[in-house]
């Protein structure tokens, strides 16, 4: 073996190693977010649009709806197995959701105000 | 000519006479008299709900006439609100006195229907309604209001009607 190519397999060798450690650091240091805290998500009901009108989020966070316009509101799921009761004015509810799963949503008293919820990963 | 002939197409819809809706011009009043015409025609359909309360077991008719109820006399809480602010009198007009008689009319001929015909009565009526006064709030009113707070309650109110339209039109192709 000659000095070039030894001197080219322990550089190969070191960078190894330090890639080794920073994958390992980037693993642990993600580690975190899948015990991190729920997070409130909070969505707006303004000129009788939820907004956004779609949102992604995990399991154990809760979403929070908050009615700007000047008549009461809902956020009712199309299959029904959850509802906010109704909202008025510049009140608001929340909701935890624990499993992961895809809801169409809509005002109850407002059946043309529709919006999605999707939650995506368990925790 | 644009509002004129929606004017002939409200008297139509509204039970107003042709003579009332030719010999004035809803583009002409003023605010006071716009805010009492807006007053009215929410006070008109909680009355067209509560009728739909008294006579219907449909729970969408139900639903939709609750609505009705909350939406409308909400926006007229904001409308009286906003004129005792403004130290103001609705003033009443030919055509608030045109529209309370339409209603009359009509609440009467609701009034004799029952079930599926009252259902669907209901809802054609509420579409028709909801459609008419809109367009003449939209191409009559808010353009020619002064008042800026008036206009955004207007403008505000344009927006929760389109919607109460929308789910008329739901509500009436659900009772095909």
């Amino acid at each position: 073996m000659s000095i070039n190519q030894s001197r080219r397999s322990v550089l190969l060798k070191t960078m190894a190693v330090t890639t080794a450690i920073v994958f390992s650091k980037a693993l642990i240091a993600s580690e975190p977010q899948t015990t991190s805290k729920p997070i409130e998500h909070k969505i707006v009901i303004t000129a009788f649009k939820f907004e956004p009108v779609i949102l992604k989020i995990k399991a154990g966070d809760s979403v929070t709806w908050l009615n700007k316009d000047i008549v009461p509101h809902t956020a009712t799921a199309s299959d029904e197995s959850w509802d906010t009761g109704m909202i008025e004015t510049n009140q608001s509810k929340s909701i935890t959701f624990s499993k992961n799963s895809t809801f169409s949503y809509f005002c109850f008293y407002h059946p043309t105000m529709k919006a999605k919820l999707e939650i995506i990963v368990e925790r | 000519m644009k509002i004129k002939s929606k004017l002939i197409l409200l008297s139509l819809v509204l039970g107003l006479s042709h003579n009332v809706a030719q010999a004035n011009d809803p583009a002409k009043l003023n605010d006071l008299e716009i805010a009492h015409v807006a007053y009215t025609a929410d006070n008109i359909d909680i009355r067209y709900a509560h009728l739909a309360l008294a006579i219907s077991s449909n729970p969408s008719i139900h639903n939709f006439a609750r609505t009705m109820i909350r939406d409308h006399s909400q926006v007229n809480k904001q409308a009286l609100a906003l004129l005792k602010k403004l130290n103001a009198q609705p003033q009443d007009n030919f055509l608030s006195k045109a529209l309370n008689s339409g209603a009359e009319t009509k609440i009467n001929e609701l009034s004799k229907l029952r079930e599926v015909s009252f259902d669907k009565k209901y809802a054609e009526n509420e579409l028709a309604y909801h459609k008419s006064v809109n367009d003449l709030v939209e191409n009559a009113f808010i353009p020619n209001i002064e008042n800026a707070e008036v206009k955004a309650l207007f403008e505000t109110g344009l927006q929760i009607f389109r919607t109460h339209e929308q789910h008329a039109v739901k509500m009436v192709n659900k009772l095909q």
